[in-house]
């Protein structure tokens, strides 16, 4: 089998590319990148082309591979909007572009998240195509959303994977950088020996029974592998998290024994914009990080259940240490 | 992606909304277009990158949504990061669709101005984004009440900009603003914004007309606001033009022509065809100008500008003014109540002192609909503080001026013509002046107030039931009198009688004029028995109906004893012949003062007009009916009536299903129970009927 990743040098790709690099039934893995990786197994192949430019990649590279990663995309909140409209946008449609000019017809695999669902307060995301399109200012999300809707509205068959908080590996706890739940072990990290010395509660800025989402990276990468060696998966829509993986309760109450508070944590999830990004300045934390924490939609994962049943995500007990530790040396 | 002479890419960067990335391949005259779409919404960041990505790449890049220069009037104002943004393009040629937009959208509005001159007269337009439309200027200069919702709909800021002079000074004084501003990247008004999605949706059913952009119209949620309205715009996307016509929407002005394959709904943009135009020409060589090249292609393909497509009817207003009759009517306004109960001088005062206000919004009666065509109108009622009593103390310059300032504030309120009620027609001239000086059309509705109170008179005669009718004829066996024969009204009843009754008893003052009524009437119905007199004693005796008719303010014209039991006395004088004293006295005799009118549909009114049930007076009757036929013209005017007006606005009413509803009498409206007392006095008076 032939296979094209996109995104292969992110958090999540370069897990993918350990287990596609060592799978007996794929012979070659091309990798586009602006940057240049080396790699030294010789089914890798590198393009270095940008995605998102229009012609890179017809200007570079026939589409007649079997199967398409595309995980490339922008996953930072503290970037320009418009950054994320390229990045997430753009690129999907020049891939798009790419694989609709050839003759080829190639499974394609996109990576996209829960956080499609952020406006839909208190609504059920179902496993199926978008009906509303987040709110502006969430321009991670929304750009997902629409990149999303861009693929699903082809005739490919594509499979969609909305992936929950990606976390560290399970073993090793291992991460690229600090985002997401990780803010708040970093904030709670600094502020832990001056709150150990007073007994103010702690405020945890989001609804208490907000569910989390968290996926392990390697669960992740293996739910994407596995893909690849399914059948009747075409033009299906998946949730990829643990129904029973945590809540914020829980985790505030995890974080609390890691760094042995024993203070009472206060939850105020409703915080306006304007307090958002004041709090998030003085915790060093991107103001989005609330709000989608604050308001997480109920998620559906049943047909990823029973798909993927041999790729269940694992609960958050039995990675939480290695979680942490992950955290601890990252921040 | 190689390309060849006969193929062109060309991008559209769509700033109007939001939307998946779209792209697609037509053939246009032998050359293959690939279109790429961004809809980006107002992501400037985005489409400059996007910009520098295509720029040398794509043929051609169009944008829409963006204007770099806004302009009201004389103030302009421009656009930074428009014009920083369309510098970058270096490469690849830049359209935005303006210049072949503006081209049409004049082209277009003229054709429709010569065909129609009031098309956007005093007409409410409420302009989705003015200062972006090409028929700002166009609709402004057409007399149109030009409404703009750009603070709304650009910064969700809840007030309209109600003329293009204020967009004007609002664009300079916001200039350094307007210059410098960069909007956050979202798109116009969403779904989602709901206050400010219900408030355009409440702008839009207070005005007549809707101008917007074919790329915005489904952000104005349901097109039900549309019902009645005329909706301009420079295109309409297929998908929504079924839903356009089923929600009423009543005249549409599309400005998109047709010209075969390259059609602007497809794209969504003036831009992306100005670009494809372009680019055909390019391909083909062509030595012409854009200009001079577009206009050859309007030329080849036959290109006509889109007329107005009716697809229902539009919603018409009339005003009606009216007036307090008594000072009680004022005294009920809860402020002035206390008023009452002081001495007589101080309500006097009080009295005088309210007629000398302006005059004031009262309500509205909506519901008006004809059953003939199914028209829908409403109309605006505004009261002059004034009582009879003051009106006719006052100068008549005073009323004219006020009735004028009526007329104007109803024009300005889009109201297609006015009436006059109760004392406004009495005093001056009756409606001349007032005509002359006018914005709109004005009527004293004396036609249908002599049509119904005649109609009222014929009616009580067949209830009371002691005059017969010849068999399969409608003439009455009996004998009518009119007395004022001679005058204005007067000699309209007397017409009108002489197509019913047999014999006719006519009085007034000059012998001359009688002998000539007399002749006319034996001119047009032979066989008539016609009796002239200059004074009546016994001759009213065997009268069954009198008509009084005269202008003979507080003089006695009419004896009640002379008449006999069971007649009808139908007082059309303003004063009155026939007061209450006189009513009461002789309780065998009906008298009625006029009969009023029941309006087709299903009538709601905001106010008390001081009539039982759903009833109009005649005179606002004559108004609904001239609007619903949508004649705007001034119809009744001065004291004289006109026979063939009487009869014309009778059928009309007849046609719209205007029927006749309460009967006014001296001491109130005549009920079941007053005729029944009438016929049992009159049967204790003369058993034998």
């Amino acid at each position: 089998m032939k296979i094209f990743v996109t995104g292969a040098t992110g958090f999540l790709g370069s897990k993918l590319m350990e287990n596609l690099v060592d799978d007996e039934k794929v012979s070659e893995i091309t990798i586009v990148s602006r940057s240049n990786p080396s790699y030294t197994n010789k089914k890798v192949k590198v393009i270095c082309a940008d995605l998102t430019k229009i012609s890179e990649l017809h200007e570079t590279i026939i589409c007649d591979f079997d199967a398409i990663y595309h995980l490339a995309g922008l996953y930072d909140f503290d970037k320009d909007e418009s950054l994320n409209y390229v990045q997430n946008v753009v690129s999907t449609s020049n891939l798009i572009s790419w694989v609709m000019s050839s003759n080829s017809k190639p499974k394609i695999f996109f990576s996209s998240t829960y956080a499609v669902g952020v406006d839909q307060w208190g609504l059920n995301l179902p496993e199926g195509p978008i009906t509303a399109l987040p709110e502006a200012k969430f321009s991670y999300a929304r750009t997902k959303a629409i990149a999303e809707k861009c693929l699903t509205n082809t005739r490919f068959d594509w499979t969609v994977f909305r992936l929950g908080v990606l976390v560290g590996d399970s073993k090793s706890g291992k991460i690229q950088k600090v985002d997401g739940p990780y803010y708040n072990y970093r904030a709670l990290k600094k502020l832990s020996k001056t709150l150990s010395f007073t007994k103010i509660p702690i405020p945890f800025f989001a609804d208490k029974k907000s569910f989390l989402p968290f996926v392990p990276v390697d669960s992740a990468a293996k739910v994407l592998h596995e893909a690849l060696h399914k059948i009747g998966i075409e033009r299906k829509i998946y949730g990829v998290y643990n129904k029973k993986s945590t809540r914020v309760h829980t985790f505030a109450k995890a974080l609390k024994k890691q760094f042995g508070l024993t203070n009472r944590m206060v939850y105020l999830p409703v915080l306006g914009d304007r307090l958002s990004s004041l709090v998030g300045y003085i915790t060093n934390t991107p103001r989005d990080i609330f709000q989608y924490a604050a308001d997480t939609p109920q998620l559906e994962n049943s047909e990823f259940e029973k798909d993927f049943h041999d790729c269940r995500i694992p609960a958050f007990k039995s990675y939480e240490k290695a979680m942490f530790k992950g955290a601890e040396n990252q921040t | 992606m190689k390309k060849n002479q006969k193929q062109r890419i060309i991008v559209i960067l769509n700033f109007l909304v939001e939307d998946i990335p779209h792209k697609e391949v037509i053939d246009v005259q032998g050359v293959q277009f690939t279109i790429i779409t961004h809809s980006i919404g107002w992501n400037f960041k985005a489409a400059a990158t996007l910009i520098k990505q295509f720029d040398g790449y794509a043929d051609a890049i169009a944008i829409n949504g963006l204007v770099t220069r806004v302009q009201a009037g004389k103030k302009v104002a421009y656009h930074r990061a428009t014009r920083d943004l369309m510098r970058m393009v270096q490469t690849s040629p830049l359209y935005t669709g303006v210049e072949l937009r503006k081209i049409f959208a004049d082209w277009t509005l003229k054709q429709v101005l010569k065909k129609e001159p009031q098309f956007f007269n005093a007409k409410k337009v409420l302009f989705h984004f003015a200062v972006s439309s090409p028929f700002l200027q166009n609709i402004a200069d057409a007399g149109a009440n030009v409404i703009c919702a750009d603070a709304l709909v650009m910064a969700g800021l809840p007030f309209k900009i109600k003329s293009l002079e204020r967009l004007g000074t609002l664009l300079q004084w916001l200039k350094p603003i307007i210059s410098n501003w960069h909007p956050k990247s979202r798109p116009l008004i969403t779904k989602k914004d709901y206050n400010s999605m219900n408030r355009l949706r409440s702008w839009i059913k207070a005005s007549d007309m809707f101008v917007s952009f074919g790329s915005l119209l489904d952000q104005i949620g349901s097109f039900d606001v549309l019902k009645g309205k005329t909706l301009v715009v420079d295109f309409i996307p297929p998908k929504l033009k079924d839903k356009l016509k089923a929600s009423g929407v009543s005249r549409i002005l599309e400005i998109s022509p047709d010209i075969p394959g390259i059609k602007v709904q497809k794209f969504k943009s003036f831009s992306a065809m100005q670009a494809i135009v372009d680019q055909l020409r390019i391909t083909q060589d062509s030595q012409d100008s854009f200009n001079d090249y577009i206009m050859n292609l309007i030329g080849k393909y036959e290109v006509k500008p889109k007329k107005v497509e009716n697809l229902g009817l539009s919603f018409q207003r009339f005003a009606f003014v009216i007036h307090p009759l008594s000072r009680k009517d004022i005294f009920r306004n809860p402020k002035l109540k206390w008023i009452e109960s002081t001495p007589q001088k101080v309500q006097n005062l009080a009295e005088s002192c309210v007629a000398y206000l302006p005059a004031i919004s009262h309500g509205t009666i909506s519901g008006i609909k004809s059953k003939a065509t199914g028209q829908e109108i409403l109309c605006e009622l505004y009261a002059i503080p004034a009582t009879p009593k003051r009106m006719l103390a006052m100068k008549e310059e005073f009323i004219y001026k006020r009735l004028v300032d009526v007329a104007k504030t109803a024009h300005l309120s889009g109201c297609s013509m006015m009436g006059l009620g109760a004392y406004t027609k009495v005093v001056g001239d009756s409606g001349i002046t007032v005509a002359n000086r006018s914005p709109i059309p004005v009527t004293n509705g004396n036609s249908y107030s002599a049509s119904a109170t005649l109609w009222a008179a014929r009616a009580m005669v067949d209830r009371l039931g002691f005059v017969s009718r010849k068999i399969n004829d409608r003439r009455i066996r009996g004998k009518a009198a009119v007395i004022g024969a001679t005058g204005s009204i007067g000699k309209v009843s007397t017409m009108l009688l002489a197509t019913v009754y047999d014999e006719l008893l006519l009085v007034a003052t000059r012998p001359d004029r009688l002998l000539e009524l007399k002749q006319e009437i034996l001119e047009k119905y032979p066989g008539t028995k016609v009796q002239i007199k200059t004074k009546v004693i016994d001759e009213l005796r065997d009268v069954d109906l009198v008509v009084t008719a005269t202008s003979a303010q507080n003089e006695k014209v009419l004896d009640m004893d002379l008449l006999k039991p069971g007649a009808v006395v139908c007082d059309c004088s303003r004063p009155l012949d026939v007061g209450p004293e006189d009513a009461r006295r002789r309780p065998d005799v009906m008298v009625i003062e006029s009969g009023e009118i029941d309006l087709p549909g299903l009538l709601n009114f905001s106010c008390d007009i001081g009539l039982p049930g759903k009833s109009v007076y005649a005179c606002l009757a004559e108004t609904a009916l001239l609007t619903l036929e949508s004649r705007f013209e001034n119809f009744s005017l001065g004291r004289d009536l006109q026979i063939e007006q009487v009869k014309e606005i009778y059928k009309l009413g007849i046609k719209h299903g205007a029927s006749l509803s309460a009967i006014q009498g001296p001491l109130g409206v005549i009920t079941e129970s007053d005729v029944e007392n009438c016929r049992k006095h009159v049967k204790q008076l003369i058993p034998q009927t």
